[in-house]
């Protein structure tokens, strides 16, 4: 297992992991600090999040779902997207440019609404959030492209940089910071001008959303269904390691996994009436994986899986970042196959939002 | 038990009664004077889901238990090995369940290796039904204040015996701890000021009642006895002091952490936000070249299984409790403070252990609830 060839795969596995990681807390800090009262000191009471909803406009031809959307009260929208390294390739910041464009027609669809119903909102902006050293690139590009009049959107359009921000010994901020373009509501758009750390300690205690709408890594999600979900799923009394001699066996479906994964940690924490993501079908996918690394069995065909609970060497998220690295071919790069693990709903476009990021 | 003096005896056996308050047993065993090596044992216990705590349950290889009424058993405990001194050695036990069913006191007359090796045994077995607490060394430091400030001048406790560990965090070596069993003769006081300076913490502190003589000259008045920080204490006379100071303030210590360590689970909160729990060193206790060792430090814990989500520059850890399916995360993100996240199920043994954990190897902490501390909520 630790060949070199393999331990560069196991590198880029981590290094995925942690992006996969600091992009969840770009977005929660942004969406915190987008809901954060600065005059009450506290969360607004009146914010909508729609993150990860499908969104449909006039002029769109399907319908898209932004990782960020949410409304500050009546007043003001906001629709976005996360792209933590700003395409480097010319086709692939088209396509950032058009699905961009594509956001600021939901902003303009909640701003004028086409039937007699009433406007969502009364300002909107659409944000893309990217990681602090592709904040100019992303900059450039777009302003290239709206002086070429490829970009030009109705509403307003802010890039908003963020990066993880070590401060003294070991204090651990996320700093936000508008770089580009103008934001809604604007005591936010002038807060932002300025760097605005927010805390890791204070957003972990806040929120325990663990994914957003882009496919999480695969051994990140299989850690949390083995850590955080399925010891639950059967009695305390069956642990006892000094006391039983067998190992827990739990018996579950897809479906119970999955509604555990989407009420404890996805965006559904921040509102229940969100889509279901993950899916069922991604979720049994990701307990097949299980099974092929003999932790557990299919019961028949009705869906049902059990699993022998245990100790898994070295701890589960090194476990299965190990087994993923012997199965992914040594030497090559490691890509991305479509077919790997549909664990999101293939056509809310995250795949394809992935490749951009991965580029 | 058999050895001790018939009179002895039947005064203890009289005590025991379970009609009684635990302090009034206390009163009527403080003018017994227990001949070597018998002690009284007075041990905190938290009790979980069983408040009538089915002792009787401890397979017999461990300790005999048998239950002479509600609250009365009589312990018999054999050696396995050689050692035959401790064979056929039994001790009368009193368990009395506090107001909430959730903590109980037990009192009961026996030898060190009885208790070290039969009853020690027989409550780390019933884990999780039965949990122990752990105090920390303000802890230890204030049940000795409230000792020491009970008792009449000219008399002082002394301590005899320190059993001590020393966490080497900042030190690049492999050990994890230094640990250290020193005879004193020295004044509590002094010893928990020279702790406090090395991040040493007690693990046991055995002490004898001294009177001070002219010129300084301590002379020991033969009352001696020892305070855990697994909160039990013995001792083999002034049981009634000892009850009153050390126990009761050891108890009321305790409560207060187990509150803290009440409805944390997600599951059973029914609550969105996670109910995190925040350790907050007094000094900078967390280097970041300190991570790598509190990383690795945590991959040891014992019937646990951990997974590294982020290690540098900032520690981020996933810790499933093996013991009861119970699951965290632990987030170092600060230079004085640790966030320990219960997730889904995250009973209260399972938040002690993981506690204790962190208090013994990363440093000397407070628990304290996060979003409170942080001004959350």
């Amino acid at each position: 297992l630790s060949t070199p060839a393999t331990n560069s795969v196991y590198a880029e596995l981590r290094k995925e992991l942690n992006s996969y990681q600091d992009t969840v807390n770009f977005l929660l800090a942004l969406i915190h600090e987008l809901s954060w009262d600065d005059s009450t000191r506290a969360i607004r009471a009146d914010v909508t999040h729609e993150h990860g909803s499908r969104q449909n406009a006039p002029g769109n031809k399907d319908a898209v779902t932004p990782d960020l959307a949410m409304l500050l009260g009546q007043s003001d929208g906001i629709v976005g997207d996360v792209k933590i390294a700003f395409a480097r390739t010319d086709e692939r910041r088209r396509s950032i440019t058009a699905q961009l464009l594509k956001y600021d027609r939901v902003v303009s669809a909640w701003l004028t609404p086409r039937k007699a119903s009433k406007p969502r909102a009364s300002r909107g902006c659409t944000v893309l959030l990217t990681h602090h050293t592709r904040k100019v690139d992303a900059a450039e590009y777009l302003e290239q492209e709206r002086q070429g009049g490829r970009f030009n959107p109705r509403n307003a359009f802010a890039i908003v940089a963020a990066v993880r921000a070590p401060q003294g010994n070991t204090e651990e901020f996320i700093n936000l910071e508008k770089s580009y373009g103008t934001l809604v509501p604007p005591e936010k758009d002038r807060k932002l001008a300025r760097v605005v750390p927010v805390r890791l300690d204070h957003l972990t205690t806040r929120y325990a959303v663990k994914f957003y709408d882009a496919q999480p890594p695969v051994a990140y999600l299989l850690q949390l269904i083995w850590d955080n979900i399925l010891p639950t799923l059967t009695p305390e009394e069956s642990f006892r390691p000094d006391v039983q001699p067998e190992r827990p066996s739990i018996e579950t479906t897809a479906a119970e996994v999955a509604r555990h994964l989407r009420d404890s940690y996805s965006m559904r924490l921040l509102n229940p009436a969100l889509p279901e993501s993950p899916t069922v079908k991604s979720v049994s996918a990701a307990l097949d994986l299980l099974v092929g690394f003999k932790l557990g069995n299919k019961l028949g065909v009705d869906g049902n899986f059990r699993f022998q609970y245990r100790r898994l060497r070295g701890g589960s998220l090194e476990y299965f970042l190990r087994k993923q690295a012997a199965v992914n071919p040594a030497g090559k790069r490691r890509t991305r196959s479509k077919k790997q693990l549909l664990l999101f709903d293939p056509k809310a476009e995250s795949i394809s939002k992935l490749d951009n990021d991965r580029s | 038990v058999d050895e001790l003096p018939q009179d002895v005896l039947a005064t203890i056996a009289g005590a025991l009664s379970p009609s009684r308050e635990d302090a009034e047993v206390a009163g009527a065993l403080d003018r017994v004077q227990l001949p070597e090596p018998f002690r009284v044992y007075v041990a905190i216990l938290l009790l979980r889901r069983d408040p009538h705590l089915s002792i009787e349950k401890v397979p017999q290889t461990i300790a005999h238990i048998r239950r002479q009424d509600a609250s009365v058993a009589t312990v018999l405990y054999e050696a396995r090995w050689n050692e035959p001194t401790i064979r056929g050695a039994s001790a009368l036990l009193r368990i009395t369940t506090l107001a909430g069913g959730d903590a109980a006191t037990l009192m009961t007359v026996t030898t060190g290796p009885v208790w070290r090796h039969g009853l020690e045994k027989a409550f780390a077995w019933l884990y999780p039904t039965v949990y122990a607490p752990f105090l920390r060394q303000p802890d230890l430091r204030s049940v000795f204040e409230s000792m020491q400030r009970a008792l009449r001048s000219p008399l002082r406790i002394r301590l005899t015996r320190v059993s001590s560990l020393r966490r080497l965090l900042h030190t690049p070596s492999r050990r994890r701890y230094e640990s250290g069993l020193t005879w004193t003769d020295v004044d509590a006081e002094e010893a928990f000021a020279d702790a406090a300076e090395s991040s040493t913490y007690f693990r046991s502190l055995a002490f004898d009642l001294c009177d001070v003589q002219g010129k300084g000259r301590f002379v020991s008045t033969d009352i001696v006895g020892k305070v855990s920080r697994d909160a039990y204490f013995s001792s083999n006379a002034r049981i009634a002091w000892l009850y009153n100071t050390a126990v009761v303030a050891a108890l009321a210590r305790v409560r207060k952490e187990q509150e803290i360590a009440r409805n944390r689970g997600r599951l059973a909160a029914k609550g969105p936000e996670p109910r995190a729990i925040l350790a907050r060193f007094d000094t900078g206790s967390l280097q970041r070249q300190d991570l790598p060792r509190i990383a690795e430090r945590l991959r040891r814990m014992p019937s646990a299984s951990v997974s590294i989500l982020h290690g540098n520059p900032y520690l981020h850890a996933a810790i499933v409790d093996m013991k009861d399916g119970s699951a965290f995360d632990l987030l170092v993100a600060s230079e004085k403070q640790l966030l320990i996240v219960p997730q889904l199920r995250a009973t209260e043994p399972s938040v002690v252990r993981i506690c204790r954990y962190v208090y013994d190897q990363v440093g000397e902490a407070e628990f304290v609830d996060a979003s409170h501390e942080l001004g959350l909520r």
